[in-house]
């Protein structure tokens, strides 16, 4: 069982979502758009490391562009097993949200 | 668009860890760009700042943490090296310790030496008052640490900035409490301003009130014990001179480091009515016209502002307003502001000082305090530079090891870091020793010096500062030659081996060994000439037969009963002569009034200064020095007691005359004695130390005296001394007699000289021993890079003597280069240092020579432990090393 928090979901899915152009300042961009709140970019960074040296995210060099100063960017792709954690975070919080309901009822 | 600024960007691309530096500050760029956008540049830019602060924290934790793992490595390996090469630590350890100790051993002392007096509160604002003898252009004559007591009550009425002036006269006299009873030396008796002027706190007793009255006394605390044990001194009697003296204070004792010592303070009010040799007007002691007798000395406090020079200008000038002059017999009137001026040296230059003349306790000349202050940083270096020397011809052995660490991504810079690194730790191991050796050492060389050294590392920012100062200099100064040098190697060559041989560093060291040896062999030229003076002033023709001589103090009884006590001692007859003088050899002469001298029919006012010198009957026969023309004093001739003076040959010369028997018979009249004739002239004998130049010299008959001389012959020195005794008790029952031996007393006029040849010989041995240290070291480095090629030789028929030739050859060139090398620099300079004595041994080639052969000595029995070595190794197993 692969276990990841909330956040690393948020920044998984974003990554999915964002395709080619998932670099730092896109996902920051992007989550702070969804959730009405400004996120830092620390934020988002440290998680992302996090996710690189669990292995579920991979990332390479993607083009420069003149308002970075001529610096390339960071692509972040999500990995299979990234894939697949995110799955079995999704059919954890499924389960859990299915029981509750059918207390509810 | 905008781009953050360009001096933020560094900062930020200077945190970031590089692996991730060019995507994130391009991230940072692409925000700072929106921002500027949207709310502006201000914003932007704060923005932008905030985030780099963010990231200090973090910057700084993981470049820690990464620091705190490398030098854990560096330690580790060091620490392996170290126990690796065990006698190449230890030598080098060692060495350095020991440069490090010696270097610290000799700066205490130098800060000992200058720290004299500053014990004294007011040390800037105290001046001594010296007698300043004026040439008739106005020009200074000549000098005297003392000066006339008629001078004080002047100076006190003219200057208002002298705050307090307190005269002092020494005296050396016996001290009676009940049956205790002892010569003293150190008796002052004091104004009471002393204690306003020097730092003298009272243990018991009112400062204010001790020494205002006649006949009380002041002691200090070591001397009231001697006396009175542990009974309580205050209002207790002592007699001094058969007087009684009421004690009214007890001071702590004076300070090691002082040029004076307070043992016994009598007021000086007490020496009212006391009077000096001549035609007193008022009193000798508290002020009268007698301006020329010397006898105290004067120190003063000036005010705070006070300018010593602005002062001294305006003396003379004073003192032609409260001294009428002096119209002599032949109608000259002499001012006294044209013939003396008061000199005012600040109390810290006398234990220190640059003429080395004695004062009233031995000095030190700056020559030594120089010298000794180079010697310390020679030395000092001399270690470095072994410790440079060493680490070098050790890269060998480290080239596999940058080798790998470059190739394994060590920059430069953390190799330097790394090397610089080991040797400050190898001299914080260094430091450490050397406290500790420091620590073992000082007690010794603080009896050795005489003095008075402190080394207390927590209490001391001296010995901090010091010791910091010595552990970076030579931490640095030996690592980063080899940091430089090791790291500059080329990875791939390493690795293939071609830097083993080391040869790269070669000539390199061979400078270094040459510099250092140097050094050491410039100290052992410097000491065989120091020696050779030593020995030429011990060994010089004084004048006189210094030899089987015993002094012994004029005390009252025995000048009264003078005839009667001569008598009975020459009933002896291993006491071949006796006679009793004011002053005698080796001692100072200060008595300088002046004299008149009629030749040709023309009175003559002093044409040279000429100090007398009062002895009784005997003198010149008891001394053994020769009169060259006319004769000797008698007490055949009646008059002989009043009328008659014997000169010197110097005397002779200055006054004019060619031929010594042209001054018999010459009008002569000293101030303060009747008018006679010069009856002979006396071969020219030293009196004061050989530093100084004869000067001429008036002898006669009279007056008071202090030294008994007795000439004893040369077989039971025991006997006749307790003969000696025997008659000084039947004088004076109970009391003890003190005797010296002239020679002994003319030797410790040079005990400081002898002192501080001794210490530098010391130091330059140790300079000479850190320096073979180093030299060892090499040598075995040698052996061991020439191990093959001495197996070869040796299979090939080469003798244990060849190869140790071999080997020792190259170091015997180096080291004849770097006496060569030496003998300017040591002739230049101790030719000035020789300069300093009236009587001076030539340098001489020999002293070159023989520092030649002692440093070659040295150098080949050192180097030559390791060659025989290396020469008696069996080759099959040095060869069968690959």
């Amino acid at each position: 069982m692969k276990t990841i928090t909330r956040i690393e979901e948020m920044l998984l899915l974003s990554i999915l979502n964002l395709g080619d152009d998932a670099y730092l300042v896109s996902i920051q961009n992007y989550l702070s758009e969804i959730s009405e709140k400004k996120v830092s970019l620390t934020a988002v960074h440290l998680p992302l490391s996090r996710l690189e040296n669990m292995g579920y995210l991979e990332s390479e060099f993607g083009e420069a562009t003149a308002v970075r100063g001529g610096r390339r960017k960071k692509i972040y792709s999500v990995t299979s097993e990234g894939l697949e954690a995110l799955t079995e975070y999704r059919d954890l919080s499924n389960k859990l949200w299915n029981d509750y309901l059918k207390t509810e009822s | 668009m905008s781009t953050p600024p360009k001096i933020l960007n560094r900062l930020l691309e200077w945190i970031i860890d590089y692996k991730e530096r060019e995507n994130l500050t391009g991230d940072f760029a692409e925000v700072y760009s929106d921002i500027v956008n949207e709310s502006g540049y201000v914003r932007a830019v704060s923005w932008y700042l905030f985030q780099i602060c963010k990231l200090i924290p973090v910057t700084v934790i993981e470049s820690l943490i990464w620091s705190i793992t490398m030098f854990n490595n560096y330690f580790k390996i060091a620490f392996r090296n170290l126990r690796k090469q065990k006698s190449y630590s230890l030598i080098n350890i060692s060495g350095l310790a020991l440069g490090i100790t010696v270097t610290i051993l000799i700066l205490l002392y130098v800060r000992a030496e200058l720290s004299y007096d500053s014990f004294n509160v007011k040390a800037d604002r105290i001046y001594r008052l010296e007698r300043h003898n004026l040439r008739p252009d106005g020009s200074l004559g000549g000098s005297g640490n003392s000066l006339a007591p008629s001078f004080t009550p002047i100076l006190e009425k003219e200057f208002s900035e002298f705050e307090h002036i307190a005269r002092l006269f020494n005296t050396q006299t016996r001290v009676t409490y009940n049956d205790k009873s002892f010569m003293e030396n150190n008796i002052f008796f004091a104004e009471y301003d002393i204690f306003a002027i020097f730092t003298l706190p009272m243990v018991e007793g009112d400062s204010a009130t001790a020494l205002t009255k006649p006949f009380t006394v002041v002691l200090s605390e070591s001397i009231s014990k001697k006396y009175f044990g542990s009974e309580d001194p205050m209002g207790k009697s002592v007699e001094i001179f058969g007087e009684t003296f009421q004690v009214t204070g007890v001071i702590k004792d004076t300070p090691v480091l002082s040029h004076i010592h307070f043992d016994i303070l009598p007021s000086y009010l007490s020496l009212r009515g006391y009077g000096g040799s001549y035609n007193i007007k008022d009193d000798y002691f508290l002020g009268s016209d007698n301006f020329s007798d010397n006898v105290t000395y004067t120190y003063a406090l000036l005010a705070p502002n006070a300018d010593p020079d602005d002062i001294y200008s305006r003396i003379p000038a004073a003192l032609n307003r409260n001294v009428p002059p002096i119209t002599k017999s032949n109608g000259e009137v002499v001012e006294l502001g044209k013939v003396v001026n008061v000199g005012l040296r600040n109390i810290r230059n006398i234990h220190i000082r640059d003429d080395g003349e004695t004062d009233i306790e031995p000095t030190t000349d700056s020559v030594y305090i120089t010298l000794f202050t180079i010697v310390a940083i020679f030395i000092l270096i001399i270690a470095c530079v072994n410790f440079i020397n060493l680490s070098t011809a050790r890269a060998a052995k480290r080239a596999k090891e940058i080798g790998l660490r470059k190739v394994v991504g060590a920059v430069r810079s953390s190799l330097i870091t790394q090397f610089i690194g080991e040797s400050i730790f190898l001299s914080f191991l260094a430091v450490l020793l050397a406290i500790i050796f420091t620590l073992l050492i000082i007690p010794y060389f603080a009896a050795f010096t005489g003095t008075e050294l402190n080394f207390n590392l927590f209490s001391d920012p001296f010995a901090l500062l010091l010791l910091l100062g010595v552990f970076l200099t030579s931490g640095l100064i030996s690592g980063i030659y080899p940091a430089l040098y090791l790291s500059s190697f080329n990875s791939a060559s390493i690795l293939r081996g071609e830097i083993t041989k080391g040869t790269k560093g070669v000539l390199f060291r061979k400078v270094l060994v040459v510099f250092q040896f140097t050094i050491s062999a410039a100290l052992i030229m410097c000491v065989g000439i120091i020696f050779k003076q030593m020995n030429f002033m011990r060994n010089a023709d004084l004048g006189f037969d210094k030899e089987n001589i015993i002094l012994i103090p004029a005390e009252q009884f025995i000048r009264n009963n003078w005839k009667d006590f001569k008598n009975n001692l020459l009933r002896n007859s291993n006491i071949i002569s006796v006679t009793a003088s004011k002053r005698s050899p080796s001692s100072f002469l200060d008595d300088n009034p002046g004299f008149d001298i009629e030749i040709n029919g023309k009175v003559l006012k002093t044409p040279c200064p000429m100090p007398h010198n009062r002895v009784w009957y005997d003198f010149f026969k008891t001394y053994k020095m020769e009169i060259i023309a006319g004769r000797d004093l008698s007490e055949k001739y009646a008059t002989d007691d009043s009328l008659a003076y014997i000169i010197n040959e110097t005397a002779c010369k200055r006054l004019g005359f060619a031929n010594p028997n042209d001054a018999i018979g010459i009008p002569i009249q000293p101030y303060g004695t009747t008018k006679g004739t010069i009856v002979g002239v006396v071969k020219d004998f030293n009196y004061e130390t050989l530093r100084n130049d004869i000067i001429p010299i008036v002898t006669y008959i009279g007056g008071f005296v202090n030294t008994v001389s007795i000439r004893i012959a040369p077989n039971d020195f025991q006997k006749t001394i307790d003969y000696i005794r025997e008659i000084y008790t039947q004088y004076n029952p109970g009391s003890d007699m003190e005797y010296t031996f002239l020679d002994d007393k003319l030797d410790a006029l040079y005990k400081n000289e002898a002192n501080m040849m001794e210490m530098f010989g010391y130091f330059s041995f140790l300079a000479i021993i850190i320096g073979c240290l180093g030299l060892f070291g090499l040598a075995a480095f040698t052996a061991e890079q020439k191990t093959k090629e001495i197996g070869i030789r040796k299979t090939l028929g080469a003798s244990v003597f060849n190869i140790s030739y071999l080997l020792s050859r190259q170091f015997a060139k180096w080291i004849i280069i770097a006496n060569i090398l030496a003998i300017p620099a040591v002739y230049y300079f101790m030719s000035d240092w020789l300069n300093n004595f009236a009587y001076r041994t030539e340098i001489g080639v020999s002293v070159f020579i023989v520092s030649i052969l002692v440093s070659l000595v040295i150098a080949v029995v050192t180097v030559s432990i390791q060659t025989i070595k290396a020469a008696l190794a069996n080759p099959a197993n040095t060869l069968r090393t690959e």
